[in-house]
C-alpha cells in the first residue's frame, strides 16, 4: 500500500512540474512572439491577383489619389526625391503630372506583378526618372535621410506594425520631408459587415472575421505624432459607391487587392453562406435597383522635423 | 542566371537607385555583385535578387550566403 502511494504522488508531482515548466515555456513564448494581424505574404499573392485583374480606370482609387495628390500643390516647395509606397501605385504615378516637382519617382510595391505592370504606364508628363523597387513596408529599405517625399495611397491600413512602419518612414525622410497618406478608415464597408455577421449567425451558427479591422480616425494622428512627426493633419472623406450587387462589390474588392487577410481568417466560404450574404445586403442596404457600399478614407499628411 | 545565360549581361541596377538603397533588415547599405546579380549585405551575409534592374528587398525573398562564399568583396 504505501508503496503504491509513494508512486502516485511521484507520478503527481511530476507532472505538476511538467504542467510547470510547460507554462513557463508558454509565458516566454507569449512574451517573445510577436502577434501578426495581418497575412503579408497572403496580400502579396492578393496584390498580384489585383495586377492581373485590375481595369485601366478605377473610379475610387483614381478619386482617392487624385484628392491626396492635390495636397503637394499646396506647398511652395519642391520634392526631388519621391517614394510611391504601396497600394494604388499605378494611379499615384498616373496622376502626379508633375505636382510637387518631383524629379525621381521611386516606385515600391510588395508583389512583382504590380511593379511590372506599374512599368509598362507611361503617363503623359511622366517624371525625368523612375526606378522600381520590390519591397515591403514593414522593412523599408531605404537610407536615412534620402527621401523628400512619401506618397501611400491605400497600402499602409495592411501593415501589421503601424508604429514601426510610421518609425521607418520618418527615419528615411530628410528633415522638413513630407508624409502623404491615404488609408481606410474604420467606417468603411460597414454595410458588407453587417451583412456578413447576419448571413453567417443565419447559416452557420456563429460569425469570424471577414471585415478586416481598420485604423479609427482618432488613432491615426495620435500615431503619427507618436512617431515624430510634426504638423499632422488628418481628414476623412466618405465615398460611397453603388454596385449592382454584392457580387460586384467583391470582384471591385478583389481588383483593388484590398480582400480580407487576416492571419486567423477562416479560410473557405460556403457557397449558401455567400448567397445569404448578398441577400442580406440588398435587403438591407439596397433601393431596388442597386447597392450602396461606405468607403471612408483617411488622409493624413505630416512634416518631419 | 541557371538556364539563361544572358541573363547574366542583363544583371544590372541604376546607380541613381543603388545609393538610396539599404539592407532592410539591418538599414547597412548594399554592395552590388556584378557577378551574381544580387545585392549583398556583407555583415548579415544576406543577399537580394535583382530582376530586371528591379531589386527584391524583402527579408524572406533574402537568400543567406555560405561561409566559404564565391561572392566576396573583391
Amino acid at each position: 500500500m504505501a508503496t503504491t502511494t509513494k508512486t502516485w504522488s511521484h507520478a503527481l508531482s511530476r507532472s505538476a512540474s511538467l504542467k510547470n515548466s510547460y507554462l513557463r515555456k508558454r509565458e516566454f513564448h507569449e512574451a517573445t512572439e510577436k502577434v501578426d494581424i495581418f497575412d503579408r505574404m497572403y496580400k502579396r499573392k492578393q496584390r498580384d491577383r489585383a495586377a492581373w485583374l485590375m481595369g485601366a480606370e478605377d473610379s475610387l482609387l483614381d478619386v482617392v489619389t487624385e484628392n491626396l495628390l492635390d495636397r503637394l500643390e499646396d506647398c511652395k516647395r519642391t520634392f526631388p526625391t519621391a517614394l510611391n509606397m504601396g497600394g494604388a501605385v499605378m494611379q499615384v504615378k498616373k496622376l502626379l503630372k508633375g505636382r510637387g516637382g518631383v524629379q525621381k519617382l521611386i516606385t515600391m510595391d510588395m508583389s512583382h506583378d504590380m511593379i511590372k505592370k506599374s512599368m509598362e504606364l507611361v503617363p503623359l508628363n511622366s517624371t525625368p526618372e523612375n526606378h522600381y523597387v520590390v519591397g515591403d513596408e514593414e522593412f523599408l529599405p531605404f537610407k536615412e535621410g534620402s527621401l523628400d517625399l512619401i506618397i501611400s495611397a491605400l497600402g499602409i491600413h495592411w501593415v501589421n506594425d503601424l508604429p514601426s512602419a510610421l518609425m521607418q518612414c520618418r527615419m528615411a525622410l530628410k528633415p522638413d520631408g513630407m508624409f502623404l497618406a491615404a488609408m481606410l478608415g474604420g467606417e468603411t464597408l460597414r454595410e458588407l459587415r453587417i451583412a456578413c455577421t447576419v448571413a453567417q449567425l443565419e447559416r452557420e451558427g456563429g460569425i469570424s472575421a471577414r471585415v478586416s479591422p481598420l485604423v479609427q480616425v482618432q488613432d491615426a494622428g495620435n500615431l503619427l505624432t507618436a512617431s515624430g512627426f510634426a504638423l499632422p493633419t488628418v481628414d476623412t472623406d466618405k465615398y460611397t459607391m453603388r454596385y449592382p450587387s454584392a457580387l460586384e462589390l467583391i470582384e471591385h474588392l478583389r481588383s483593388m487587392g484590398e480582400c480580407n487577410a487576416i492571419s486567423q481568417r477562416v479560410k473557405s466560404l460556403r457557397k449558401e453562406t455567400a448567397l445569404a450574404t448578398a441577400a442580406a445586403y440588398e435587403a438591407m442596404f439596397g433601393d431596388g435597383d442597386g447597392i450602396s457600399a461606405t468607403f471612408q478614407v483617411c488622409s493624413t499628411c505630416a512634416v518631419c522635423t | 542566371m541557371g538556364f539563361w545565360p544572358w541573363r547574366r549581361a542583363a544583371a544590372r541596377i541604376n546607380e541613381g537607385l543603388l545609393e538610396l538603397l539599404v539592407c532592410p533588415l539591418s538599414k547597412r547599405p548594399l554592395r552590388f555583385c556584378s557577378k551574381s546579380g544580387e545585392l549583398i549585405n556583407d555583415s548579415l551575409g544576406v543577399a537580394y535578387k535583382v530582376i530586371d534592374g528591379v531589386p527584391f528587398l524583402i527579408p524572406t525573398d533574402g537568400r543567406v550566403l555560405n561561409e566559404s562564399n564565391e561572392s566576396k568583396p573583391t
